[in-house]
């Protein structure tokens, strides 16, 4: 994507943003596509619009989520690099990671995470063995193996705690962002979600995340407190 | 002369045929711009992914049985072959669907068809880097890439030239590149092929 852009279409890229967002005209969007088969430029630029446009529909949508409790906090929290200071990065993700540190993952009383027993269900054992004695790495590699679409929540929630307790916050969210609202682990995954937007240095993120958690749920209470401690670093 | 790249793709046509397409050879660059059309036109991957294939043996059955047009760029070609399987999987759906069913409801009101485009991976990545670019950066691309506005009209209502918003968005993704560069996954970001097996 560095590469220099040799495309006369790609380099004015308002079609290339228009098509993406469908409001191309009819007989532009042929003209257009006849094109793309052609031109790996654009069509690069088309994959990195939609990806943009995807990332940008999420953080709205998540926004608009939270809206009633706390108005426009994605786009209200000062960013970094709107205050255009490299210190207030580097200043605040020291304390930042520090706030999404988790000390002990969430324990694993044995309830089974995957009822039907097949092969599946063996890896599965192993990785909450392997969980349970705290050897998340192993848990993780275990437990990642399994496809996603045999996946159940709860063992999404595992994967993701094993996965950010071994050190890798990004993959923590994604797999913790398959819990899906509605199960018992919804509220648990958000404030994990938070946890590893912290260890990534993203408050905003995680006070995004913190906000989504329930009021009832038990784990409220540490979400408000949380979400209290970023607010005061990110002040 | 027409130089085709090989294209190591699996296809089976619709009359059930396996298109030796390793040795006939049709360039990986038009078979991933097919996978773009397909999937706006379809909003629908599986069916995406056998327009695709459909579309790319009608293709290389008209390229071994020398129907190509010598004066029709092989490009325009095949997307011609694009639209004619494309409107064949409209009229399927059409004569398939429900009776009680909403005509409307063919068009789907997804946010975006092209997002099946891209792995959720990549969505995340890309959000995490927007979190570095300052609000009217993302408030730039988004009237860009999910409203859709004209440059100039963005420019008129800042009151700023629309030159001046071209760079801003120039770099403002330059920025967003960087961010993915810095965690690792630069060569992540819509790279990767959702169709291609």
């Amino acid at each position: 994507m560095s590469d220099p852009v040799l495309c006369s279409v790609a380099a004015e890229s308002e079609r290339v943003h228009r098509y993406v967002a469908g409001t191309l005209e009819l007989d532009a969007v042929a003209q257009f596509e006849a094109h793309l088969l052609g031109c790996v430029e654009c069509q690069a630029a088309v994959r990195e619009g939609v990806a943009v446009a995807a990332a940008l529909r999420r953080v709205s949508a998540v926004a608009e989520s939270v809206r009633p409790r706390r108005r426009s906090l994605w786009w209200a929290v000062p960013l970094a690099a709107a205050a255009g200071t490299l210190w207030l990065i580097v200043g605040r993700e020291g304390p930042l990671r520090r706030l999404g540190h988790v000390a002990a993952a969430p324990a694993f009383a044995g309830v089974p995470v995957r009822g039907d027993a097949d092969s599946t269900s063996r890896l599965v054992d192993s990785g909450m063995v392997a969980y349970r004695v705290e050897r998340y790495g192993e848990a993780a590699q275990r437990l990642g193996a399994v496809p996603v679409s045999s996946r159940t929540p709860a063992l999404s929630f595992y994967l993701g705690l094993a996965t950010l307790m071994s050190g890798d916050p990004v993959e923590a969210i994604h797999v913790l962002h398959e819990v899906p609202d509605g199960s018992p682990y919804a509220a648990e995954a958000h404030f994990y979600v938070a946890k590893a937007w912290l260890q990534a240095g993203h408050g905003d993120s995680a006070l995004v995340e913190l906000a989504v958690v329930p009021e009832e749920a038990p784990i409220a209470a540490h979400a408000a407190a949380l979400a209290d401690s970023v607010r005061e670093v990110l002040r | 002369m027409r130089m085709f790249a090989m294209a190591s793709m699996s296809m089976q046509s619709a009359d059930g045929s396996v298109p030796d397409v390793a040795m006939t050879g049709l360039s990986p660059t038009i078979a991933r711009g097919l996978e773009i059309v397909a999937v706006r036109a379809l909003r629908d991957v599986d069916e995406a992914r056998d327009a695709v294939q459909e579309i790319l043996a009608r293709a290389l059955s008209a390229i071994r049985t020398e129907r190509l047009p010598p004066d029709v760029p092989l490009e325009a070609f095949v997307y011609g072959i694009a639209r004619h399987v494309i409107a064949d999987v409209y009229r399927r759906r059409v004569r398939d669907r429900a009776p009680d069913m909403d005509p409307s409801a063919l068009q789907a009101s997804d946010p975006s068809p092209l997002e099946a485009l891209i792995q959720r991976e990549e969505r995340e990545m890309v959000v995490c880097a927007l979190a570095a670019l300052d609000a009217a950066d993302r408030d730039l691309l988004e009237r860009c890439f999910v409203k859709g506005e004209r440059v100039a009209a963005i420019a008129a209502q800042l009151g700023e030239p629309a030159d001046r918003v071209r760079k801003r968005k120039s770099r403002a993704l330059e920025r967003l590149r960087a961010g993915l560069r810095r965690s690792g996954r630069g060569h992540g970001i819509a790279s990767q092929s959702t169709l291609e097996t």
